[in-house]
């Protein structure tokens, strides 16, 4: 049999690697977060905020978790293979232990479920309440089909352009159609994407709130994220998010 | 009669000492014939009746079905099962090396078997991947190397392959087939014959779905969504045949599972005692034998749609997101039943390896059971960006609570480390990197539990990262962990430990430099399943590529290694890792009777007692002498 | 060849007819689950109505008595097994294989009667499909029973829980057939 150790010792050197990886991990997750990519909605700083908090979280998570592995794999190993002997602690389990464990799993995630969870909820239906209901919102009606994007303005009386030009800090309503099979409409740098279903109308509310096209920034494109068949990488199109009174030029410009 | 005496007798008391020669493999000739032939039958017949050419979906689907049929009568079922069960002349069994190479009841030939075919499918599949990853070193469409069509039907084919012919049987089968009756105290399963069948069906369903281009491929990836099933080859066909088939195998496992735990366990055996490697596989056969049927009846109209002209998923009345809903009801519990028993495993070997008793044992089964019982009503959040918003509150909840029982394993995992001794060989430093992984695997999961979160990183590289660090990098390690950990015990040898670390480091490095830059390509807006990407996404796609050709090409270590050490290893003592579980009290390798006539094990005392001076926990008894409970 | 003796079979297949038969409820439970998703498919797709006014509810009666007559067939089957009458129950098991031939010549003859086209009627071919399917295998495994209790009894009593088996599949199937019956032609 092993000698008896110090857990409590071998407990306080873990705080210590625990603070350490705690400093690393967060510092990689500021870094990642402090080069984010552009957010270019309303509903992109939801879903990106959403996403970065998460980040900070299970950085620390990881820290703590993968930590206590590590560190207890180092901390208790034996010489070799032939280092047969029993240790000293055969404890079966440890109440305070598994108690705190299942406390603190279950507290973060109602703390998860709030926010970033439902407190995101709110705040996207929130963004589409008020979409809804105003009356200035751009409506665009989307087709996709296997392997392109068209785009109607029905207010605007411009029918089926295969670029998305939309002017800044405005409401938008899209309407999702499909011609053929399931597609996606994704705009990577608005933050959110909707399933385009066969049979279905579905709508996506949108307030972009950064000027800026597909050639300046990739992050600003039309993607389709749902398989649908040879063409789907190639599905794609231009964005262009222009000031209001560009808008206005453009939509005359392109109006029947 | 005490174990030492026991196994020294085991040993010898069988005629395993036939050896191998070329005529033993004639079940396995005559099953790919008979397979052929009945696959061109069927689909010739059935062309020349409804007039169609052999890569319509109806001739395929008969052709399949007829060399299904033909490969499995081939194999032996006929002689070693079906005519017997008419009441015609009995086969003789056959314990030597023939019956690895035919149709057996035997459970232990099983397993083997599906040991070695799951490295035959993991090298193909794995293949495809290196396929993708050359693609992906250039964001045009890189014609030289292959069309988008082709892209399309390389990442499908690896997708259903590495999911339903490698991580769903790697542990379950290969290690679970073999240990269920030996760590349990029986000698075979509670239907030998239905379990010998679960390997013969995995075949012929694996070269269906490489095959598949030569009907024109599917386009779908491994979901198989309508209606771009319905309209994009007819190798889709032959998936969902394949995938039908694969479940089915995994089903007759299951049911096997369920069966010998609940009624053959050795006389001793309470649940209490029941290994832990055993509830992770009955979690796991729990979850197949509820789970699986919706999606069989989903894949079926999916099918159906396309052959007999319904309309469920398709045409102006189709419903596509019923397919989802009836998909993810199995698929999203599937990915349980490929980790329940890889945590499992981590728990059975990190105990034995650090000689502690496993900590929190009933937190970690209710973990594992917790898991199923969750698993049930999370499967939408494989669509959240295709139901209706009604769903995401609850369905955000459900999946997020999944973490709790997760988390009971990483409890008993340090717990059980904590304070121990533990001793690191190859097997315990890959579960020790898989226990890494799943932790980055499972975290990861939360953005895509997390509703705001997952409408911007679904269908993403994020997703992509997130379930290979699940499946490659838990179960796989685990996989090879197993492996390593039971080799003595099956072949009676030693890996080489050196080559064995060596490659479990090798393959840590490489793989999280595959894959963690798939998180970073998810943010910056990769989306799945493209041939083509935009071109400022190069640079971190080309790290990856080159990193997953080192990680590729690593697995060529593990493969020699079991090898040699197969053919050339060191001679293994009898229980090498001093572990304290039924399987070890017999001899290894493990004699074809598994323990000799008329003796029975009888469990006296909990395995997993490691401390100074604790009693065997098996003493042998004559057969029948307490059936008076 | 290694041996040429079945001395390891029985050996080598420890199960005992309890686990047999108290294993093989898992079995019938996967294909019950399945054959209910089936059974609710016919309100997700199928829609609420009722059953559309062509389909043949005379032919459904008709298979319903003689899944009705089976069902009380196979329970006289059950209880000359516990009595130990094994030749008695291998007479029954003849009869008893006309039930599944006759529910698939009737399940085949109304697949002409809706358009498989139609919501209603995919749902219901399929699962009709799906039936035919299992009481084919049904058939055969009953078949095989009966061979087995003429060509070899001594064996059949050695495996007496394949008889049992049998029985039980099928009267799952019988029951689940009645379920159908009422869940599409009368509801």
């Amino acid at each position: 049999m092993n000698a008896k150790e110090n857990l409590w010792r071998a407990f306080g050197e873990l705080v210590v690697v625990w603070v350490i990886g705690l400093v690393i991990a967060e510092g990689l997750a500021a870094w990642m977060v402090a080069s984010w990519p552009v957010l270019g909605s309303v509903e992109a700083h939801v879903t990106g905020d959403a996403t970065t908090y998460l980040i900070w979280q299970t950085s620390a998570i990881f820290a703590l978790v993968g930590g206590a592995i590590i560190y207890s794999a180092f901390r208790f190993r034996a010489k070799s293979m032939d280092d047969t002997a029993a240790p000293y602690y055969q404890r079966r389990s440890w109440k305070p232990f598994a108690i705190t464990w299942l406390v603190v799993s279950i507290a973060i995630n109602l703390a998860n479920t709030i926010y970033p969870g439902m407190v995101g909820l709110e705040d996207l239906w929130g963004a589409q309440l008020q979409t809804e209901h105003n009356k200035n919102a751009l409506l665009v009606d989307v087709t996709a089909q296997q392997w392109k994007w068209s785009f109607s303005y029905p207010k605007l009386g411009i029918s089926d352009v295969s670029k998305l030009v939309v002017p800044v800090n405005q409401p938008i309503e899209f309407v999702l159609r499909t011609k053929d099979v399931i597609h996606d409409f994704w705009v990577p740098a608005w933050g959110i994407k909707k399933d385009v279903i066969p049979n279905e109308v579905r709508h996506l509310f949108i307030t972009p709130t950064v000027v800026g096209s597909t050639a300046t920034n990739p992050m600003i494109r039309v993607q389709c994220t749902m398989i649908c068949g040879n063409g789907h990488p190639m599905m794609r199109a231009p964005v262009k998010v222009i000031t209001p009174a560009q808008f206005k030029q453009w939509a005359s410009a392109n109006s029947l | 009669m005490a174990t030492a005496e026991l196994q020294a007798q085991g040993r010898g008391d069988v005629a395993e000492k036939s050896s191998f020669h070329i005529g033993m493999v004639f079940p396995m000739v005559r099953a790919t014939l008979w397979g052929f032939i009945g696959y061109y039958a069927a689909a010739w017949i059935t062309a020349a009746i409804m007039g169609q050419v052999l890569f319509d979906p109806a001739p395929v689907l008969f052709g399949y079905l007829g060399g299904l049929t033909g490969w499995v009568m081939g194999s032996g079922i006929w002689e070693g099962w079906i005519r017997r069960g008419f009441g015609g002349a009995e086969a003789p069994v056959l314990t030597g090396v023939d019956r690895y190479f035919r149709f057996s009841p035997d459970s232990k030939a099983t397993a083997t078997r599906y040991v070695v075919f799951n490295i035959i499918s993991f090298f193909f599949a794995g293949m495809a991947a290196m396929a993708i990853r050359v693609e992906l070193l250039t964001p045009d469409s890189t014609s030289w190397w292959m069309s988008e069509i082709h892209y399309n039907m390389t990442f499908g084919i690896h997708g259903l392959m590495m999911l339903l012919s490698v991580v769903s049987s790697v542990i379950v089968a290969g290690a679970g087939y073999y240990l269920l009756p030996l760590m349990l105290g029986v000698r075979n399963v509670v239907f030998p014959k239905l379990l010998g069948l679960s390997w013969w069906l995995v075949p012929p369903a694996v070269v269906a779905t490489f095959m598949s281009p030569l009907v024109g491929g599917f386009q779908t990836g491994w979901w198989g969504y309508p209606p771009l099933a319905q309209n994009s080859g007819t190798g889709i066909i032959l998936y969902g045949l394949a995938a039908a088939t694969l479940l089915t195998s995994s089903v007759l496992g299951a049911i096997n599972i369920i069966g010998t735990m609940v009624y053959m366990r050795a006389r001793g055996m309470s649940l209490g005692r029941v290994p832990i490697f055993i509830w992770g596989l009955c979690a796991a056969a729990i979850l197949l034998t509820i789970y699986a049927p919706a999606t069989y009846t989903g894949v079926m109209m999916d099918m159906s749609d396309l052959v007999l002209g319904t309309h469920f998923y398709t045409g102006a009345t189709g419903h596509p997101v019923g397919y989802m809903d009836q998909f993810w009801w199995l698929f999203h519990p599937e990915v349980y039943v490929f980790v329940l028993p890889a945590f499992a495993v981590w728990l059975e070997i990190l105990s034995a390896a650090s000689s502690r008793p496993l900590f929190g044992r009933n937190w970690a089964i209710a973990g594992l059971l917790g898991v199923v019982l969750v698993a049930a009503f999370v499967g939408v959040h494989h669509y959240f960006t295709a139901v209706s918003p009604a769903r995401f509150p609850i369905f955000m909840t459900l999946t997020e609570t999944v973490s709790v029982p997760t988390g009971f394993v990483y409890l008993s995992a340090l717990g059980t480390m904590w304070g121990g001794r533990l001793r690191i060989n190859a097997a315990v430093l890959l579960v020790l990197m898989g226990m890494i992984n799943f932790l980055v695997g499972g975290l990861t999961g939360i953005f895509n539990a997390d509703v705001p979160a997952d409408l911007q990183l679904h269908n993403t590289y994020w997703v992509v990262g997130h379930f290979h660090y699940t499946m490659l990098g838990t179960v796989i390690f685990t996989w090879l962990a197993a492996l390593y950990w039971w080799f003595p015990k099956v072949t009676g040898r030693m890996i080489n430990e050196f080559w064995g670390k060596f490659h479990a480091w090798w393959f840590f490095i490489f793989f999280n430099c595959t894959f963690f830059p798939f998180f970073i390509m998810g943010i910056e807006g990769m989306n799945r399943r493209v041939a083509v990407y935009m071109p400022y996404l190069q640079p971190i796609n080309d790290f990856s590529s080159i990193s997953s050709f080192l990680l590729g090409a690593g697995f060529l270590i593990p493969l020699a290694n079991l090898f040699f050490s197969w053919r050339n290893g060191k001679k293994a003592p009898e229980n090498p890792w001093r572990a304290k579980t039924l399987e070890w009290h017999t001899a290894s390798p493990t004699p074809y009777k598994v323990f000799p006539e008329g003796m029975e094990p009888v469990v006296v005392h909990r395995f997993d007692d490691y401390s100074e001076g604790s009693p065997d926990p098996v003493a042998w008894d004559k057969t029948g002498a307490g059936e008076s409970r | 060849m290694a041996t040429q003796s079945n001395e390891y079979s029985s050996l080598m297949d420890p199960a005992s007819e309890r686990a047999k038969r108290g294993a093989f409820v898992f079995f019938m439970l996967f294909n019950f689950i399945l054959f209910a998703a089936f059974l609710m498919e016919r309100w997700m797709y199928g829609g609420y109505g009722h059953a559309p006014a062509a389909l043949n509810t005379g032919l459904g009666a008709g298979m319903l008595v003689i899944v009705l007559l089976s069902i009380v067939l196979t329970v006289m089957t059950r209880k000359r097994l516990d009595a130990g009458d094994d030749t008695g129950a291998t007479g029954n098991l003849a009869l008893l294989m006309l039930a599944p031939i006759l529910l698939i010549v009737g399940t085949v003859y109304s697949w002409t009667e809706l358009p498989i086209g139609s919501p209603f009627g995919g749902v219901f071919d399929l699962n009709g499909i799906w039936f035919v399917l299992q009481f084919a295998l049904t058939a055969l495994a009953i078949l095989a029973s009966f061979l087995k209790g003429k060509r070899a009894p001594e064996r059949a009593k050695r495996e007496r829980w394949v008889v049992y088996n049998v029985t039980s599949y099928w009267l799952m199937l019988a029951v689940l057939w009645v379920g159908f019956f009422l869940d599409y032609y009368v509801a």
